[in-house]
């Protein structure tokens, strides 16, 4: 079985698509470079852009893998990911990664003693544990990321808590980041929860309060990047049911929303509570006002906390907010063509679920809506590498290294988004950053890179050309590699007898090629 | 930023050794820049001094574009303030730029006009404002309202309001114009981890985030081998991976051309130049460049690289984040350990800015041709930002999103040593309904101006602006002819 999906060109014929584009740009140059060549002709543009459309998808590439569910619910598929789907069936895996509770993972839990300030509140890694702060909590929440994404059996909880923490980006560099280990455990915990819960304890989290200036939103002070953001990118989708004056209402009732002991000097701090949550009466503007809308039931009223709390029931559960995490679930998922009518069912889901975060993946990653659905979706430069990794069985030695010599060339280090949109999720966002990835794939499969190890001869039968190709079928794609990509990787080693550097050179072309970039 | 220095991997130091010695052996002779004539090309009639360089180009061709995004909304009554609006003061308090005759040597501005001026963090480019090289426009954006980042970038970068629209004017032009050089392998290079919407959609064109560490890993003999077997995989690939791939093999051969690990500027250029300050026993001392900011000028060194190879690259993006001063905007002054004052870290954005820019400007202007000419006379680099910020401060001493703000344009084609502005004063219209800086100035009038006068495309117009026209009363003469 390989699910080759439509072109979505062929289902919206209408669509004028960058590849169209491109091809019309092609046929221009070479026309024109003909032109110059045998007549001296004057050039002309190549195409007309009138009805260029923001495209979408990639187009007519098939998805390699036989297991693209197993591929969308973890960070990369391997051999044991597969034997372990081919168990259960769809169905029952799908339930056994809904539930990361049940499932023990005590070699991850053993790995992660590595990353102690993980563990800890902002008072324990200051004042605890001596003084851990700045780049040693970054590292280590950066490592953590890094080793669960490509360890944990909970994979889909990984997937999720990446989701989130893309929907609610922090910048490391624009807050304190002592402050992100109870960030990112708030998230991880509540992954798999409601979007009322959870967006609740994202905005009640010092991280959170840092990054958008919702510290310093104070009576008479307002600062309303918070309250802005909370609207465009949490939950309602830009300018989607909402105009400046609710952004004014909304700040002036998160006035005071802010964290602990703020203006508190580190050194001396014996405040356990200290980078936490707070909210401050003082420095809250009890006025009430209208938001989004003028009946009755949109008024706020004078009051407290309770005004903000008000605020975020009024957003959680709002449609045009259950569209908004609809299309971003959808797309992470499914891909970039999934039509409307799907989105707005699984909108609908959102609703009637109260927000329920297992029951809208419940809806989108059951067999029929799935198959129904999908199609093909570029990895973004996370991913790649972590699949590449967990592809390989590569051995993760020096998380520094795969920190700074991996993920900081593909641009997408944990925590290292600077805008508060997270990182981008499209094809056309990440298809121009081909060349850090041969770079990492050839360096992961040639044992270049001193943080990352692999053997790929434990894996292999014998070292003839077909074994290798059948290793690299079987471990790197799930079986699903065409023919013709296997033929011309065999081609690559040109002998019967390659030698183990050639081996290697193959396994690195093939995590270079196109077909890995796809899943 | 932290980078591992321990890493115990052979390969990393055989290649960190060659790198170096590469580096040392091409600094014995200097670095050449590569130019690759080509028989189609006129022959050159007017030759850099002292020989290599740029192509030689007839004035009547194209210039190459360097664009500037200031991400986050810069806010421009900092890098521009109208200290002598009466206003002024009344809404700006710890960000206020002090009139120049102030006796605080840190927060007064530099004269411009006697209206306009720029803050002491900005010095390095005041000599290119009064040589006319440096023009700054004021109250100017995208008319559009929005205050999002995100939608005002996009409608910024396409050039036009819409949503649906998504190749980048830039991208545009390069697509309705044929090459300035035949052979070129790149045509715009952006120094960014990601493709900028503004170049997004045009063949030839690359992302690049580091220059000088490009190459493969491995064995150095199987290198074409490899990229062989990539080009031919990914030549059925879908099309924009396809037209990825091809860029990033040949961004590969061009790097190796270049060889910018043994670039060295122009004498006397310093990129990311360390800041002065006195102390109180009277000595001087030099504080690096916050690491934030240095980015910028990495890039803008990178940017010299590639255009004085004249490997026929057009355009040039860079991008400098970091601009959304929500809070704390106002710290222009710190403090040495002695107590004696210096530079803020707010001022480290606009002083990178001003300092890179100014080195820039140098470097290529020491590029010179035998007509008395210099590489200035064939670059012109546009500055820009998605929107300004609300006049007035909020509680943090910092500004939040607001709508109109500065532009500015360097190079000795512009017009420079003035500020346009439709300056509508900050106490009757010059806030709009939202608190924003007002918008007068269409930024297209400008890019349309640049369009026609130096990039020779004006009849592109209503491509690469889709929906915009000239305005009946003309350009605002922000370029030479």
């Amino acid at each position: 079985m390989n699910n080759s999906v439509k072109s979505p060109q062929k289902s919206k014929p209408n669509a004028f698509s960058r590849r169209v584009l491109m091809q019309a740009g092609v046929l221009g140059l070479s026309s024109l470079e003909l032109s110059r060549r045998a007549f001296g002709q004057t050039f002309s543009p190549p195409t007309e852009i009138e009805g260029e459309r923001e495209p979408s998808g990639i187009g007519t590439r098939a998805v390699v893998s036989q297991y693209p569910l197993v591929d969308r619910m973890t960070f990369g598929t391997t051999y044991d990911e597969v034997t372990l789907y081919n168990s259960k069936g769809w169905a029952a895996y799908l339930e056994y990664h809904l539930a990361p509770e049940k499932i023990s993972d005590n070699a991850l839990t053993n790995r992660l003693q590595e990353f102690p300030c993980t563990a800890c509140t902002p008072y324990q890694n200051l004042r605890v544990y001596g003084w851990r702060t700045g780049y040693d909590v970054y590292y280590d929440m950066a490592s953590a990321q890094i080793v669960r994404a490509a360890y944990a059996k909970a994979q889909l909880l990984e997937v999720m808590t990446e989701f989130w923490l893309d929907h609610f980006n922090v910048f490391n560099n624009a807050i304190s980041n002592e402050l992100l280990p109870t960030y990112v455990r708030t998230i991880r915990s509540l992954a798999l929860s409601d979007f009322p819960t959870l967006l609740r304890a994202v905005v009640k989290s010092g991280a959170m309060m840092q990054y958008l200036d919702n510290d310093r939103n104070i009576t008479g002070q307002h600062n309303e990047n918070f309250a802005r953001e909370l609207m465009e990118l949490h939950t309602l989708g830009v300018y989607n049911g909402y105009s400046e004056t609710d952004i004014y209402v909304a700040r002036r009732c998160f006035t005071g929303w802010s964290r602990e002991a703020i203006d508190d000097n580190m050194d001396t701090t014996t405040n356990k509570n200290w980078g936490l949550f707070k909210f401050y009466p003082d420095c809250h503007d009890n006025e009430g006002g209208y938001f989004l809308g003028t009946k009755s039931t949109d008024l706020i009223v004078k009051g407290g906390i309770e005004q903000g709390e008000g605020i975020l029931t009024k957003l959680a559960l709002n449609p045009n907010t259950a569209n908004t995490i609809a299309t971003k679930l959808c797309q992470r998922f499914l891909g970039e063509n999934v039509s409307a009518t799907f989105i707005q069912s699984t909108a609908n889901t959102f609703l009637t679920s109260n927000g329920d975060i297992k029951t809208v993946l419940r809806y989108i990653l059951n067999e029929t809506n799935f198959k129904a659905n999908y199609s093909p979706r570029f990895k973004r430069p996370f991913r790649y590498l972590i699949s590449s990794i967990r592809a390989s069985y590569g051995n993760i030695v020096d998380t520094g290294d795969v920190l700074w010599w991996l993920l900081q060339p593909l641009r997408q280090q944990p925590f290292q988004w600077g805008p508060p949109n997270g990182y981008p999720d499209t094809y056309l966002a990440w298809v121009d950053n081909l060349l850090p990835r041969w770079k990492a794939g050839m360096g992961i499969a040639q044992n270049n890179f001193w943080g990352v190890r692999t053997n790929p001869f434990l894996y292999m039968t014998g070292r003839t050309p077909a074994n290798v190709v059948t290793y690299i079928n079987k471990y790197l794609f799930g079986g699903g590699l065409s023919a013709s990509s296997q033929a011309s990787l065999q081609a690559y080693m040109k002998t019967n007898t390659p030698t183990n550097a050639q081996i290697r050179e193959t396994i690195g072309l093939a995590l270079s090629s196109p077909d890995f970039m796809m899943y | 930023m932290r980078i591992p220095t321990d890493t115990g991997c052979s390969e990393y130091q055989q290649m960190n050794r060659r790198s170096a010695l590469s580096a040392l052996g091409a600094m014995a002779s200097s670095w050449i820049p590569q130019v690759n004539y080509s028989e189609e090309e006129p022959q050159p009639s007017i030759k850099p001094v002292g020989g290599g360089g740029i192509l030689p180009r007839a004035t009547t061709t194209r210039d190459i574009v360097v664009t500037i995004f200031l991400r986050g909304g810069a806010d421009g009554l900092v890098l521009c303030p109208p200290w002598k609006d009466n206003d002024y003061a009344n809404y700006r308090r710890g960000t206020r730029i002090f009139p120049p005759t102030s006796s605080d040597a840190f927060r007064k501005a530099i004269d411009l006009n006697n209206f306009f001026g720029m803050p002491q963090a900005m010095a390095p480019l005041k000599s290119l404002y009064t040589s006319k090289n440096l023009l700054i426009t004021h109250q100017t954006g995208s008319m559009n309202d929005t205050r999002s980042h995100f939608d005002a970038q996009h409608f910024m970068e396409v050039g036009t309001d819409s949503k649906q629209l998504w190749v980048g004017w830039m991208a545009r032009h390069l697509n309705s114009v044929a090459p300035t050089k035949s052979d070129a392998v790149l045509r715009g290079v952006a120094l960014s981890g990601l493709m900028p919407q503004i170049l997004d959609g045009a063949l030839q064109t690359a992302a690049l985030t580091d220059l000088t560490n490009y190459a493969l890993p491995g064995d150095s003999a199987t290198v074409a081998n490899r990229l062989g077997w990539l080009t031919k995989a990914y030549s059925t690939a879908e099309a924009s991976m396809s037209n990825a791939a091809t860029n990033a093999v040949k961004t590969l051969n061009l790097l190796q051309t270049i060889n910018y690990p043994a670039y060295q500027p122009a004498t006397g250029v310093v990129y990311n130049p360390p800041i002065a300050s006195t102390l109180a026993n009277g000595s001087v001392v030099n504080s690096d460049m916050a690491w934030h900011v240095r980015d910028f000028g990495e890039s803008l060194k990178s940017t010299a690289a590639l255009i004085k190879s004249g490997v026929g690259i057009e355009t040039v993006h860079v991008d400098f984040g970091g601009w959304d001063f929500h809070r704390d905007e106002w710290v222009f002054e710190g403090r040495n350990g002695d107590g004696t004052a210096n530079f803020g870290w707010r001022f480290w954005f606009p002083y990178s800015l001003a300092a890179n820019l100014a080195a820039f400007y140098k470097d290529l202007d020491a590029t010179k041709f035998s007509d008395g000419t210099t590489l200035m006379n064939r670059v012109t680099v546009v500055v820009m930002s998605e929107f300004g910020r609300t006049v007035n401060e909020n509680g943090n001493y910092g500004t939040d999103h607001g709508h109109g703000g500065t532009m500015m344009f360097l190079g000795k084609n512009v017009n420079g040593g003035q500020v346009i502005a439709d300056w509508k004063s900050l106490g009757t219209t010059g806030i709009d309904v939202f608190g924003g800086l007002a918008t007068t100035l269409d930024y297209r009038i400008f890019l349309g101006e640049l369009l026609e006068k130096r990039l020779l495309n004006g009849g592109q117009l209503g491509t690469v602006f889709p929906g915009y026209t000239k305005p009946a009363s003309g350009w605002r003469g922000a370029f030479k002819a």
